[in-house]
């Protein structure tokens, strides 16, 4: 188990190490020079000699090496630079946005596994009767629907024709209800298919018939159904982590929640590239720890992998 | 190979049907220049917001163009481009994969390696990221999704290769001279594919939705092109006004996705029944 944490470890250094660089150089490659871009982002007129100097202060006219290892040190100091829109630290930024992000996340991560996990015991206890058909036809027209389309559809008929929500998102409850419901609905969906396939597979493992023939109740036969499809729920959940991020962005910026991809959606519009620079680093670093963190579990869960 | 699955009439039955009605989205989209009751394009500020009527089946948007035609040539885009880039990924994955899996050594030490650190960004986020930074425009959003996209085909095709170099076949096609790209293409290929169609016909939908949610946020295919995500997020904005201007491309895309999504899941079911569900 030591060996193979450290052998994880060893690798998410250097998979973190690529990725800084790929950021960095994808903020690089950007056509025009990070003096005139960040000019412009504060709405500067642009003469050349203001132009040399701001190239100065950035220290643009080192080597891209040395640029890198510069930005990844500070970055190591979680010291991402400042915004070019309003100088403020983009660590900051990040930091108010990921609470509200977290927040969203696992608001819609409960909801989905709340309503998933029923919904495909059912579908899997009554395997092909017509509740089975129903909950599995709505799952596939729910893996079908991009969240944006879910979003707008929402609001039209929640918002808008019911008036039942507000449209733009506050932080109460309330406002917390509709970017939840955008977000969990394509990811409840997938689950009902991925830990209905899961069930049905214990659901014929020898110790399920052994309880039934001994009279156990069938309630209790299901927990322990559960306790055994517990490891590929946690991986599953664990995967779905990269669909989350990525819907977020969307959902955030159709209703105005606070959070880190709402302020990606800003940042790209105002060619604020420290921003997205420091947004697409965090996410990764989030997605690649919690994968590790994923395979770890997985690896102290299940006794058979323990021992190798 | 695996064992072979004996697959039901009603499973080939189904994989044909989901294939009539791609091809028939596909014809469609081929042709809908052809089918436009009026030109996409042509705004016209006697017709703004209109509702559905004799001259506009679906209405018209808030610049008076009609919707029924621009839907039509949006799914020229959207299939267009969902089909290609899952082509292009499928092919140049596939391709690295097999070279990756055939050469081992430092080949596949750089390839896998740049696999892994592709598969370290969430695809949406870093499609997001790239588009955002190069502007929109439907080649740039494609290439946005498909940085990340072509890693899937080559992780598998490359555990393929891995499979299939111990079988006495390729050993025997290896002794008797074949050169490396005849074996790759005649006898590794074909035993191959299976699981890779499975996969590409599956992510057809999933590029689809990715392509129509970049339009969407404005950094994928951009006005005055049509296209559904783009045409749904330049009407929500007066969806009380003109509901049918983001009702007709929703369900146009709702529509399409579950299509291409059932024919993916009806290739899996007949090719083979052995990958998650």
């Amino acid at each position: 188990m030591g060996t193979y944490i450290g052998k994880r470890m060893l690798h998410l250094l250097w998979i973190m190490l690529a990725v800084s660089f790929l950021t960095f150089l994808l903020m690089y490659l950007t056509p025009g020079d990070a003096a005139s871009k960040k000019l412009s982002a504060q709405g500067v007129a642009v003469s050349e000699e203001v132009l040399e100097k701001t190239r100065e202060n950035m220290g643009l006219n080192r080597p891209f090496l040395v640029q890198y290892g510069d930005w990844a040190l500070h970055a190591l100091r979680l010291d991402l630079g400042t915004s070019y829109k309003d100088g403020f630290s983009v660590t900051e930024k990040l930091w108010k946005g990921l609470k509200n992000t977290v927040i969203l996340m696992l608001a819609s991560m409960a909801i989905s596994l709340l309503v998933s996990i029923p919904l495909a015991f059912l579908t899997a206890v009554k395997k092909n009767s017509w509740v089975d058909h129903v909950i599995r036809f709505l799952s596939f027209v729910g893996n079908s629907l991009p969240n944006f389309l879910i979003s707008v559809l929402l609001m039209y008929y929640l918002c808008i024709k019911a008036r039942l929500l507000p449209v733009v998102a506050d932080k109460s409850l309330k406002g917390l209800i509709l970017p939840c419901l955008a977000l969990s609905i394509p990811i409840t969906s997938r689950f009902v298919r991925q830990f209905r396939a899961e069930f049905l597979e214990q659901l014929c493992k020898p110790f399920v018939a052994g309880a039934r023939a001994r009279g156990v109740i069938e309630i209790y036969v299901l927990w322990d159904v559960l306790h055994n499809a517990s490891i590929t729920i946690f991986t599953i959940v664990g995967l779905s982590i990269g669909t989350l991020l990525g819907g977020s962005v969307v959902i955030e910026t159709i209703f105005r929640w606070p959070g880190l991809g709402k302020l990606a959606m800003d940042a790209i519009s105002n060619r604020d590239y420290p921003v997205i620079q420091g947004f697409v680093l965090l996410t990764s670093t989030i997605y690649v720890v919690v994968n590790l963190i994923t395979d770890v579990t997985y690896h102290w869960i299940d006794p058979r992998l323990r021992e190798r | 190979m695996k064992q072979r699955n004996y697959h039901s009439l009603k499973a080939y039955v189904r994989l044909w049907i989901f294939l009539g009605l791609a091809g028939f989205l596909i014809l469609l989209s081929i042709v809908a220049p052809l089918l436009c009751p009026n030109d996409p394009y042509t705004t016209s500020s006697e017709f703004m917001n209109h509702a559905p009527c004799a001259q506009f089946p679906m209405g018209t948007d808030r610049y008076g163009r009609c919707i029924c035609s621009r839907v039509l040539m949006g799914a020229r885009t959207s299939i267009f481009s969902a089909v290609s880039l899952v082509g292009i990924t499928f092919f140049v994955g596939s391709v690295l994969g097999l070279i990756a899996g055939w050469f081992g050594g430092v080949i596949d030490g750089v390839i896998m390696r740049l696999a892994d650190v592709m598969l370290a960004f969430p695809q949406m986020v870093l499609a997001i990221a790239v588009a955002g930074i190069l502007g929109g425009g439907m080649i740039n959003a494609m290439l946005a999704l498909g940085i990340t996209g072509w890693t899937l085909y080559a992780r598998l095709a490359r555990a393929q290769v891995l499979a299939l170099k111990k079988e006495p076949y390729v050993q025997a096609a290896r002794l008797s001279g074949c050169s490396a790209l005849r074996i790759m293409t005649t006898t590794l290929l074909p035993n191959m594919l299976g699981p890779l169609v499975v996969n590409a016909a599956t992510q057809i939908g999933v590029m689809m939705i990715g392509i129509a949610g970049l339009s969407f946020l404005g950094i994928g295919v951009t006005e005055p092109q049509a296209e559904w995500g783009s045409m749904i997020n330049l009407s929500r904005a007066y969806v009380q006004l003109a509901p049918w201007a983001v009702l007709a491309p929703a369900m146009a895309t709702i529509l399409t996705v579950m299509i291409f999504n059932m024919l993916g899941d009806s290739v899996r079911d007949v090719l083979d029944r052995g990958t998650e569900a």
